[in-house]
């Protein structure tokens, strides 16, 4: 009897600790995501504690990741709509302070382009030596937006409500940046294939950077101060929790001296005045200098629902960045209060994910196949 | 390259690479505070005159000596602003004529000034010439009669109001060279037209007519003057084809006073979120240099460009547009002038033989299946003909008169001789369709005996269907002398035949041609030379056909004939027709013979002998003409080819400088070219545009040159390559002090940033490429592809 005893009671705390687990997970469980979140909720809470976290994510829906790397010879997935390309990568150290909260440095690096299906499958064609189409209309569009920056991060969270069922908080977390590196442009045009070999086309590009990747320029380097703002809410009730994560809600980095371009380019450089007479532009013609420029960072989002049942959570929720949702449902389930593991699919780029959690150690990779992948996160972390 | 362009573009973007160093630029170099001014000073070549910088109130701040052998010099100066240049001459000083190298005194009324506008630790070129005096007094003028109150503003209205009407940078185009040099040769002409004046009386009073900024034909007699000069040295410029009346009418004031901060010309705007802001800062409404040098890049595109369009023919260039349609009207030509020399021999022919048989008349002369001639002796050497059409009621007419040839006739001493042609002819044997099928001619040719040889002469107008050609006051010269005795008589022995001069005029479709070409001078090539005179060379045709009789193809089988111990081989085709040309005199009896009978040399598939039938063997002769090696040297064509509202018109003139050496048979020596075209070039709806273009190529090197002006318009091109065009520097200028250097090597552009575009020394923009296009990147961040 005492051994039942024993057993239910515990049994009980066995099953407390994966509720709690459950519960704690969807908010405060340092569990994967698809983008590189800070999640106020998943920094150490406690004095003495020591949190490292990687997250390294990128992911197109153009290329493999492979053919980003061979100059787009790698396999080439074709869709009618705008193609979305993610690098994000995000590293935190840091520990909590009494009296402050989490007190932590972080790198980040982090660029978004969006391009327009024609776009890409002009450079697919051309570097894969494959023929223009001829006669086609080409819509070039390619947007570009990032930045690396070095960052000192101060965060905390609020128990805003509480009671039996209900419970209510909010984290938030600043960050301090020094930027370093910056892309930030786009280019619109248009092209049309002549033959196979030879096509007309007009673009112009407006281009903020630190390095130019548009064309060759040796630039004077720059740098950007600046700082950023992320925010969290958990609301729960019962075993239905709803978490809301933003990043980079309010974010700015002041740059100074920053190289700045603007570049039109033309094959059909001719026109022709009252009489009938050729005039000629130039073939390319553009400005270059450098400017004081407010870099707006991009805003994320994340919400999710989560419902718990003993060991088991389900998670419903969406992503979104860049006018970009990325869906996904994920399923959690405790081993005990020491191995926690996850299977998650992201239904835009395809990802299934695998996240471990086991005691201090996180784990987690995403990717959306074993080969041709495009997309592909990996994550680890620590806490001591 | 469009490939190239775009996909460098949007791949590199598309790499989203944000790792990597970042660019370290360059720190340019704290200029020098001090300037050196050089440049040559000239009335002729001044050597050791002594050139003194002074501001413009009179303080001195350098003083100098030119060279004693070229009359350059350089000055540096510590000051930055207008500077006024002056040259005088002392004991010391002499000059020198460049072109007959005469040492000339320099005397104590020699005394010319240039002005210059200095910029701190910029190097410049300016030189002191009679076109500089000029621009020194009118920038008085416009002072206000003050030397003191002279600004870079009235060095600017100055400068470019003369350099418009002279068609030439007055401060620095070198005076020793091209136009310039033409202009001071001019100056020098009218001096040297009255001996108590001299090149600097001509040159004051120049200045004092021009100080008011324009030259009116009225009042301005020394101008109208040099006007008429310039244009007997071929020059043309606006003053030239205003006949010395001429208002400038470019902008020239409102100097840009931004190049002093011009070297931090990367800026530090505000950003430009619009993505749009190709605005530069430079002053507003004014004409700063980096406007300037845009506008000359964008008239080398638009202006050139729109001239030669090769790229895509027959589209707006108008030497194009204007080829292809000359090229339509001349094939649209249907003057027959072969037609008109064959006929012309077999009226010669026919009255030959009518005189030696006594007849006054022959008719029934076929020309072809359905024409044919009559021939009647109208008088002593006068002959009428008339050519009919058995299917038609047309007829053509003329008449022929020629000299009398008697057996007397002696080639070696007569005075002249002459014959004419005049009347109509059809376009051909045949009845030509579709044009009126007549052709009227009407021409003179005359011989007149020299000691040496005789002259020629031929005038002569034909036209048909709209198309008039006239050749007049052609004359030539013929050398002959006696040649080898043959049964008692000696042939003339040809030696040969220089053309001097041809005026060419006429109507094509619509356009009217009128020029005249004039040989100046003939030069005796040594190889050409050692092939004697004039010689006749043979060959022979003949064809035929094989025949096996059993309907063989006979594709690649041949027929052999030895001739003189050489063996002749003629292919046949499918059907065993064969033909061919051998060198050499033959005739039928030279295919019967035994040791010469054609053979077939395949075997007919049956066995059959083949049957070998010879259908023709036609004899002809050709002149190769030696020339006894005289070639023209120096050539001059003066002409116009022009349509309604379009004119090309000007001078040619070609030097052949190698025409003595050259081996005329190598594959590998080239002619050496001396040529220059001077003249102007009506567009419709354009204004007309001036032309220089010059091209000369020696073993070593080819230069070429050209300049244009138009309106306020003032550009001029250098080029300076190796005998391959591979390598080389062009320099491209305008009348205002804007420069363009530029560097080719290997056949490319060199576009790593030594290429520069100067004014007056002062950078304002660098060669650069841009995603592999060549680019002209300015100092205040904006940049434009090259033409």
């Amino acid at each position: 009897m005492v051994l039942l005893n024993l057993f239910h009671s515990k049994q009980r705390k066995i099953q407390k600790g994966i509720l709690s687990i459950g519960v704690l997970f969807f908010g405060e469980l340092a569990i994967a995501d698809s983008l590189s979140f800070l999640n106020p909720f998943q920094l150490p809470n406690t004095p003495q504690t020591f949190y490292v976290n990687t997250q390294t994510l990128l992911m197109n829906d153009a290329f493999s990741i492979d053919g980003l790397f061979h100059d787009f010879k790698g396999r080439f997935y074709s869709q009618k709509f705008d193609y979305l390309a993610v690098e994000d990568r995000r590293y935190d150290i840091g520990t909590y302070i009494s009296g402050l909260g989490y007190l932590g440095l972080t790198y980040r690096q982090e660029a978004v382009m969006k391009t327009s299906a024609d776009t890409m499958l002009l450079v697919n064609q051309s570097s894969n030596d494959l023929d223009m189409t001829l006669d086609k209309n080409y819509n070039i569009a390619l947007t570009i937006e990032g930045f690396e920056v070095y960052g000192i991060t101060l965060a905390n969270t609020l128990n805003l409500y509480k009671d039996k069922e209900y419970s209510v908080k909010l984290g938030f977390a600043v960050e301090l940046l020094h930027g370093t590196q910056t892309q930030h442009g786009n280019v619109y045009g248009n092209a049309t294939a002549l033959s196979e070999k030879d096509y007309d086309f007009m673009f112009s590009s407006t281009y903020r950077y630190t390095e130019n990747h548009l064309y060759d320029l040796e630039v004077n380097s720059a740098t950007s101060y600046g700082f950023s703002t992320h925010l969290s809410l958990l609301a729960q009730y019962r075993k239905f929790s709803l978490l809301v994560v933003g990043n980079d809600i309010f974010a700015k980095l002041y740059w100074k001296n920053l190289p700045y371009s603007y570049v039109t380019m033309s094959s059909d450089n001719k026109s022709y005045d009252e009489n009938g007479y050729v005039e000629y532009s130039p073939v390319i013609s553009g400005l270059e200098k450098e400017v004081t420029f407010t870099q707006t960072l991009i805003d994320k989002w994340k919400v999710e629902g989560s419902y718990a049942l003993d060991e088991n959570t389900m998670h419903l929720g969406v992503e979104y960045i860049y006018d970009t949702y990325l869906p996904y449902v994920k399923y959690t389930y405790a081993y005990n209060e020491n191995l926690v593991g996850s299977l998650s699919y992201e239904t835009y780029f395809g990802m299934f994910g695998v996240d471990i959690h086991y005691k201090e150690y996180r784990f987690a990779l995403y990717a959306n196949g074993f080969s041709d992948t495009s997309a592909l996160k990996f994550d680890i972390g620590w806490n001591y | 390259m469009k490939n190239k362009i775009i996909l460098s573009s949007i791949a590199a973007v598309a790499l989203l690479s944000l790792s990597g160093c970042g660019g370290g630029g360059s720190t340019p170099d704290e200029p020098a505070k001090k300037s050196t001014i050089s440049g040559v000073a000239v009335d002729d070549l001044i050597l050791n005159g002594i050139v003194t910088a002074k501001k413009v109130n009179g303080d001195v701040l350098v003083t100098g000596r030119t060279s004693t052998t070229d009359g350059s010099y350089a000055l540096n100066v510590d000051y930055a602003g207008v500077v006024l240049l002056n040259v005088t001459c002392d004991a010391d000083s002499t000059m020198l004529n460049p072109e007959t190298h005469e040492t000339i005194t320099c005397g104590s009324d020699v005394a010319l000034n240039s002005l210059a506008e200095v910029a701190a630790g910029v190097d410049m070129t300016v030189n002191i010439s009679p076109l500089t005096e000029i621009v020194y007094q009118r920038a008085t003028e416009q002072a206000g009669g003050e030397i003191a109150d002279i600004t870079a503003d009235d060095l600017a209205v100055s400068r470019g109001e003369i350099g418009e009407m002279f068609g030439v940078d007055p401060l620095v185009a070198d005076p020793t060279e091209g136009n310039s040099a033409i202009i001071i040769g001019a100056i020098h002409t009218l001096a040297e037209a009255d001996d108590s004046t001299s090149v600097i009386d001509v040159t004051n009073a120049l200045a004092e007519e021009l100080s008011d900024g324009e030259a009116n034909g009225a009042t301005d007699v020394t101008v109208v003057a040099l006007t008429g000069t310039m244009e007997e040295e071929d020059l043309t410029n606006p003053l030239t084809e205003a006949d010395g009346d001429y208002t400038p009418t470019g902008d020239y004031g409102s100097v840009d006073d931004s190049d002093d901060d011009s070297d931090d010309g990367a800026g530090t705007g505000d950003d430009s979120d619009d993505g749009a802001g190709t605005g530069d800062d430079t002053d507003a409404g004014g004409t700063s240099d980096i406007d300037g040098a845009k506008a000359l890049f964008a008239e080398l595109r638009t202006q050139a460009m729109s001239v030669t369009d090769y790229q895509e023919a027959g589209t707006p260039g108008f030497l194009d547009t204007e080829a292809l349609s000359m090229e339509e009207a001349v094939n649209n030509v249907v003057i027959n002038t072969e037609f008109i020399g064959e006929i012309l021999g077999r009226f010669a022919d026919a009255i030959e033989y009518a005189e030696e048989n006594e007849q006054t008349s022959l008719s029934g002369l076929e020309l072809s299946e359905t024409r044919s001639a009559t021939i009647s002796k109208n008088d002593e050497g006068s002959w009428s003909y008339t050519i009919s059409q058995s299917d038609s009621a047309d007829t053509w007419t003329g008449t022929v008169t020629y000299p009398e040839i008697d057996d007397s006739f002696n080639p070696y001493d007569f005075t002249s001789l002459n014959a004419t042609l005049v009347g109509t002819l059809p376009l051909d044997y045949d009845p030509v369709d579709g044009v009126e099928d007549r052709q009227s001619f009407n021409g003179t040719f005359g011989i007149d005996k020299t000691s040496t040889g005789a002259n020629l002469t031929l005038n002569a107008e034909v036209s048909s269907n709209g198309t008039t050609i006239t050749l007049s006051d052609t004359t030539a010269t013929l050398g002959y002398e006696a040649g080898e005795e043959v049964a008692g008589e000696t042939e003339p022995q040809f030696n040969f035949i220089k053309l001097n001069t041809v005026t060419i005029q006429g109507v094509v479709g619509a356009y009217t041609v009128d020029g005249k070409i004039d040989v100046n001078s003939y030069v005796q090539n040594a190889g050409m030379s050692a092939q004697g005179g004039f010689t006749e060379v043979y060959t022979t045709d003949f064809g035929g056909q094989v025949y096996c009789g059993d309907g063989s193809n006979y594709e690649n089988g041949y027929v052999e004939i030895t001739l003189d111990d050489v063996t002749h081989r003629a292919y046949t085709n499918e059907n065993g027709y064969f033909n061919t040309e051998i060198n050499g005199q033959y005739d039928w009896d030279d295919f019967d013979t035994a040791a010469s009978t054609l053979s077939f040399e395949n075997t007919c598939p049956m066995g059959v002998t083949p049957q070998v039938n010879l259908d023709y063997v036609d004899s002809n002769n050709d002149g190769d003409l030696a020339n006894s090696g005289w070639v023209p040297n120096d050539l001059t064509y003066v002409g116009a080819i022009s349509k309604t509202g379009a004119s090309i018109e000007g001078t040619l003139n070609v030097l052949w400088t190698n025409a003595e050496t050259m081996n005329l048979e190598s594959e590998t020596e080239d002619e050496k070219l001396n040529v220059r075209i001077n003249g102007k070039l009506q567009m419709p709806e354009r204004p007309e545009i001036l032309l220089t273009l010059t091209y000369e190529n020696t073993d070593t090197n080819v230069t070429v040159g050209a300049s244009y002006s138009y309106d306020a318009t003032v550009i001029n091109v250098t080029g300076d390559f190796d005998a391959e065009m591979e390598n080389g520097d062009v320099v491209v200028t305008t009348h205002t002090g804007l420069r363009a250097e530029l560097t080719v090597a290997n056949g490319d552009l060199v576009v790593d940033g030594t290429g520069t575009v100067t004014k007056d020394g002062v950078i304002v923009g660098t060669v650069e490429e841009r995603s592999d296009v060549p680019v002209i990147a300015y100092v205040d961040g904006s940049f434009e592809s090259l033409p």
